[in-house]
C-alpha cells in the first residue's frame, strides 16, 4: 500500500467514523433507492436525531 | 414467528487440514501468554513490571477471540452470511444503515467505553493488582464479551429489538416489567455516581473546574459553526474544538493563579446544582445545540487519550508500587469500599469485565447498522475486549502510586480527615507508610491545594496518568498539565454520559408515562418534556447530593450500589440469551450463557445479601441504620458524624440505600425465575415455543467477517467486484 492511499482510507476512515458522511450516505440511499422522491434538507435530516446515542460508563 | 430458521444448521465452510504456520503463530501465543501469568502468580514481595500484566492480557484476548468467539459464532449462534441483516433489508439511510465493520467497531467502541472501566478497576485496587487484573481478562472472555456479543446477535435477528422488548416478548411480561424497571433505576443509580465522581473531582480545583466550565460554550459555540457558518464539516469542528479544548486546560491553570481562581473554587455542593442545571438544559434544548458538538469532542478525547495511555504504558513499563492482593482481600475492611474480594471485586469492577449496561447498546444501534451476521464476532467480542484492556491499563495506572498516596486519596474524608498530618495518620492506622512531607509534594506536583480524600477514582487515575504521560513527554515540568488533561478527559465524558443519559432517560419516562396519560408521552409538549427532565435530573441529583453529604463517603456507599444495578442489567440479558438459545433448541449449548448468569447471579445477590443483611454495621445498609437511630435516640453524635443533623443524614440515606439493594435482589430473583419458568416450558412443549426472530432473507452483500480479510474472502470480494472503501 503506498503511503498516498493509506492516508485516503485514513481520510475515508475518519470522515465515516465522525458521521461527516451521514448526510451524503442517505442522500446517495435515497437516490438510489427512490429517485424522484423528495429528501430531507441537511437541517431536517439533523433534526430528526432527538435523542443522544446512549453512552455507557 | 419462526424457529425453522434458526435451528437450520449453518453452511459450513470446507474444512482444511491444519496449517502449520497457524501452529506455530498460536502455540507462540499460549506461550507468551502462559510465562506472563506465570510471573504474575509467582512473584510475591518484589516489584513487577506493568507489561507482564499487558503480555498476559493480549495473549489471552487473542486466543480467547481465535478459538471461543469462534466458536460461539459458529456452533452456537450460527451466525448466517447468506442471511440479510436488518441494515440491509430495511436500508433507509438514516437509523437502518449498512455501516463498513471498521467504522461500527469505533461506533460500537465509543458507544460502550467510558468512565467506568477507568473507574472501577481503581477503586479494585484497593484488594492488589492481582484479583482486579483476573477478573477483568478470565470476566471478559467468558461472560461479558459473550454476553454483548450474543445480544447483538439476537437483537440483529430480531430487527434490532431493545433489551426491554426482547425480555417481554422471549420470557414473558413478568420478566419484561422487572427489566424495565431494571433498566431505568440502573440510569438513575449510574448518572448519579458518575456525575459523584465529577463533583469528587472538581471540588476545590479551580483549574478543573475553569477547564471543565469552559466546555460549555465551546461546545455551544461549536453547535453554531456546525449548524450556520460551515453544515456537515464535522473533523473541521472537532479540530476547531479540540483546539479550544487545550487552551483551556492551559487557561486554567493560568486562573488558578490568578484573583480569578476564588469564583472557580467551588463547594461540592455548589457543583450538584451546577450539574444539575446543566442536565436539565441538556434534556431540554435541541441536540445539535449541546449534546451532538460535546458528543463529537468527547470521542475524539476518549479515542485518542485511550491510545495515548497504551503508548505510555508500553513506552515507560512502569514498575507497580500496589501488593499483588492486599490484607483487604480477606479482611473486608478496606477504606475504599467494605467487604471482602468475593462477591465485591465483581460487583466493584463492571465495565471492563461484564457490564449489564452494554446490553442496551447491543441492542440499541449497532445491530441495526451490521452488514454481515459474521461481523458480531469482531463487533460484539471484539468491541468488549477493546474496553477490557482499558480497564487493564486503568489498574495499572493505579497500581502505579504509592499504596501510602493511595489510600490517602481513596478513603472517605471521615477516615483521612483534611489535612496531610491527619490523612498521614490515617494511613499508618491503615498499615501503609507516607509522609505530611510527601502528600504536600504530590499535591505541589500536580498543582492543586490537597489529594487527601480526592476520592472516586478520577483524581487517583489522573495522577497514574500523569506520571506516565510525563514520563513520555515533558517530564515534571508538564506533570501538572497532564493531570488536569487527564481530569478534563474523565469529566467530560462522564459529562456526556450524564447529559445523554439524562435525555434517553426522560424519553423513557415519557414513553412510560405515555401509556397512562397521553400528553405527556407527547415529545414536543413543552411543559411534559420539562416536567419528565425535571424527574429524572431530581432523582439522580438526589443520589449526587446524598454522595456528596455523605458523612460515610459518597462513593463508599454508592458504589457498590452502581455495580449492583450494572451486573443486575447483565442477568437480564443473560437470561435473555439463554431462554432464546433454549426455546430455538440448542439445550445443549445453553450453558455457554448460562454459567455466566449463574456465576452473575451468585455475586449479586451475594452483594445484595450483605449489604441487606450484613450485622457489621460497615457492611450492612441497615445494621449501620440501626447504629446511627439508636444514637440518635441517646442524642449522641457518632463519628464521622459531627452533628445531629449529619446523623439524621446518615439513617435516612442507610434506609434508601438499603431498600435498593433488596429491590435489585428481588429483581434478579424475578426476571431468573421467569426465565426458568420459560425455559421449563419449551422443554416440554411437544412443538417449539414461538419466537420472534425475523424471517430468512437471503443477502446480497459480501463482506469480510474480521478486520482483515482472508484469503477466500478476498476472493469473494473480488468476485463480487468490490472496490473497498472510495
Amino acid at each position: 500500500m503506498t503511503a498516498r492511499s493509506a492516508v485516503r482510507r485514513l481520510w475515508w476512515y475518519v470522515r465515516e467514523l465522525s458521521g461527516e458522511t451521514a448526510y451524503d450516505n442517505y442522500l446517495a440511499h435515497r437516490r438510489g433507492t427512490h429517485p424522484t422522491a423528495p429528501v430531507l434538507t441537511r437541517r431536517e435530516f439533523e433534526d430528526r436525531k432527538t435523542t443522544p446515542a446512549i453512552r455507557c460508563c | 414467528m419462526n424457529t425453522v430458521t434458526e435451528d437450520s444448521p449453518a453452511p459450513e465452510a470446507p474444512r482444511t487440514g491444519p496449517d502449520p504456520k497457524q501452529i506455530a503463530i498460536w502455540t507462540a501465543v499460549s506461550i507468551a501468554g502462559a510465562v506472563a501469568w506465570g510471573v504474575l502468580a509467582l512473584s510475591r514481595g518484589e516489584e513487577i513490571n506493568a507489561v507482564w500484566l499487558v503480555v498476559a492480557a493480549l495473549c489471552s484476548y487473542a486466543i480467547a477471540y481465535r478459538f471461543y468467539a469462534r466458536f460461539i459464532a459458529r456452533r452456537v449462534l450460527r451466525v448466517d452470511n447468506r442471511r440479510a441483516t436488518p441494515a440491509e433489508r430495511l436500508e433507509n439511510g438514516i437509523d437502518y444503515h449498512v455501516t463498513d465493520r471498521r467504522v461500527l467497531l469505533g461506533h460500537h467502541f465509543a458507544a460502550i467505553a467510558g468512565a467506568g472501566p477507568l473507574v472501577g478497576p481503581v477503586l479494585a485496587a484497593q484488594m492488589g493488582y492481582l484479583p482486579g487484573t483476573m477478573w477483568i481478562i478470565i470476566g471478559v472472555i467468558f461472560a461479558g464479551a459473550v454476553q454483548d456479543m450474543v445480544i447483538l446477535f439476537f437483537s440483529m435477528r430480531r430487527d434490532g429489538k431493545s433489551l426491554g422488548q426482547m425480555a417481554r416478548e422471549e420470557i414473558g411480561p413478568v420478566g419484561g416489567v422487572a427489566a424495565l424497571v431494571a433498566v431505568f433505576t440502573i440510569m438513575i443509580i449510574l448518572l448519579g455516581v458518575l456525575a459523584l465522581v465529577v463533583v469528587n473531582a472538581l471540588a476545590k480545583s479551580p483549574w478543573g473546574t475553569f477547564s471543565i466550565a469552559m466546555t460549555i460554550p465551546i461546545a455551544l459555540f461549536m453547535g453554531l459553526y456546525l449548524r450556520v457558518l460551515r453544515p456537515g464539516r464535522v473533523i473541521e469542528t472537532t479540530v476547531i474544538g479540540v483546539g479550544l479544548l487545550l487552551l483551556a486546560i492551559v487557561g486554567g491553570g493560568w486562573v488558578q493563579d490568578s484573583s480569578w481562581a476564588a469564583a472557580f473554587t467551588l463547594d461540592p455542593r455548589t457543583l450538584v446544582i451546577c450539574l444539575a442545571v446543566y442536565g436539565f438544559f441538556a434534556s431540554v434544548l435541541p441536540v445539535w445545540m449541546l449534546l451532538a458538538p460535546r458528543d463529537y469532542l468527547s470521542t475524539f478525547m476518549k479515542i485518542g487519550t485511550i491510545a495515548l495511555l497504551a503508548v505510555g504504558v508500553l513506552v515507560t513499563m512502569p514498575v507497580l508500587q500496589n501488593e499483588a492482593v492486599t490484607k483487604f482481600a480477606s479482611t473486608g475492611t478496606g477504606p475504599v469500599f467494605a467487604g471482602s474480594l468475593f462477591p465485591f471485586v465483581f460487583i466493584t469492577i463492571a465495565c471492563g469485565a461484564l457490564s449489564g449496561f452494554h446490553a442496551l447498546i447491543a441492542s440499541g444501534t449497532t445491530p441495526k447498522m451490521i452488514q454481515k451476521e459474521s461481523q458480531v464476532r469482531l463487533i460484539g467480542y471484539g468491541g468488549m475486549l477493546m474496553e477490557s484492556f482499558v480497564a487493564v491499563m486503568a489498574i495499572i495506572a493505579a497500581s502505579l502510586l504509592d499504596p501510602g498516596l493511595y489510600y490517602a486519596m481513596n478513603a472517605p474524608a471521615g477516615v483521612v480527615g483534611s489535612t496531610f498530618e491527619s490523612a498521614a495518620q490515617a494511613v499508618s492506622n491503615l498499615g501503609f507508610t507516607i509522609t505530611p512531607a510527601d502528600l504536600a509534594a504530590a499535591s505541589a506536583a500536580v498543582d492543586e491545594e490537597t489529594l487527601v480524600a480526592r476520592t472516586g477514582g478520577a483524581p487517583t487515575l489522573a495522577v497514574g496518568i500523569s506520571e506516565i504521560f510525563s514520563g513520555v513527554l515533558g517530564g515534571d515540568a508538564l506533570r501538572a498539565f497532564w493531570y488536569h488533561f487527564a481530569i478534563m478527559f474523565e469529566a467530560l465524558f462522564i459529562l456526556t454520559t450524564v447529559d445523554a443519559g439524562t435525555r434517553v432517560g426522560r424519553f423513557m419516562l415519557q414513553d412510560t408515562l405515555g401509556n397512562i396519560w397521553k400528553p405527556i408521552g407527547r415529545v414536543s409538549w413543552l411543559p411534559g418534556l420539562w416536567a419528565t427532565s425535571a424527574v429524572v435530573v431530581g432523582a439522580w441529583g438526589y443520589f449526587l447530593y446524598t454522595g456528596v453529604t455523605n458523612p460515610l463517603g459518597g462513593i463508599n456507599q454508592l458504589f457498590p450500589l452502581f455495580g449492583i444495578a450494572n451486573q443486575l442489567l447483565a442477568a437480564v440479558a443473560l437470561t435473555v440469551a439463554t431462554v432464546i438459545l433454549v426455546k430455538s433448541g440448542r439445550l445443549k449449548w445453553a450453558w455457554v450463557t448460562a454459567v455466566p448468569l449463574a456465576w452473575d447471579a451468585a455475586v449479586t445477590l451475594t452483594a445484595s445479601w450483605q449489604k441487606v443483611f450484613s450485622d457489621d454495621p460497615r457492611m450492612g445498609f441497615f445494621a449501620q441504620r440501626e447504629r446511627f437511630a439508636a444514637a440518635l435516640d441517646r442524642g449522641e453524635v457518632l463519628a464521622p458524624a459531627r452533628n445531629l443533623d449529619q446523623m439524621r443524614e446518615v439513617v435516612t440515606n442507610s434506609t434508601v440505600d438499603g431498600v435498593l439493594a433488596a429491590l435489585f435482589a428481588v429483581l434478579i430473583i424475578i426476571v431468573i425465575g421467569d426465565g426458568a419458568r420459560t425455559c421449563v416450558r419449551a422443554l416440554r412443549a411437544r412443538e417449539p415455543l414461538s419466537t420472534t426472530e425475523t424471517p430468512f432473507v437471503e443477502s446480497a452483500i459480501v463482506a469480510p467477517a474480521g478486520l482483515i480479510p482472508t484469503a477466500q474472502e478476498r476472493q469473494e470480494l473480488a468476485a463480487a467486484g468490490d472496490r473497498g472503501p472510495r
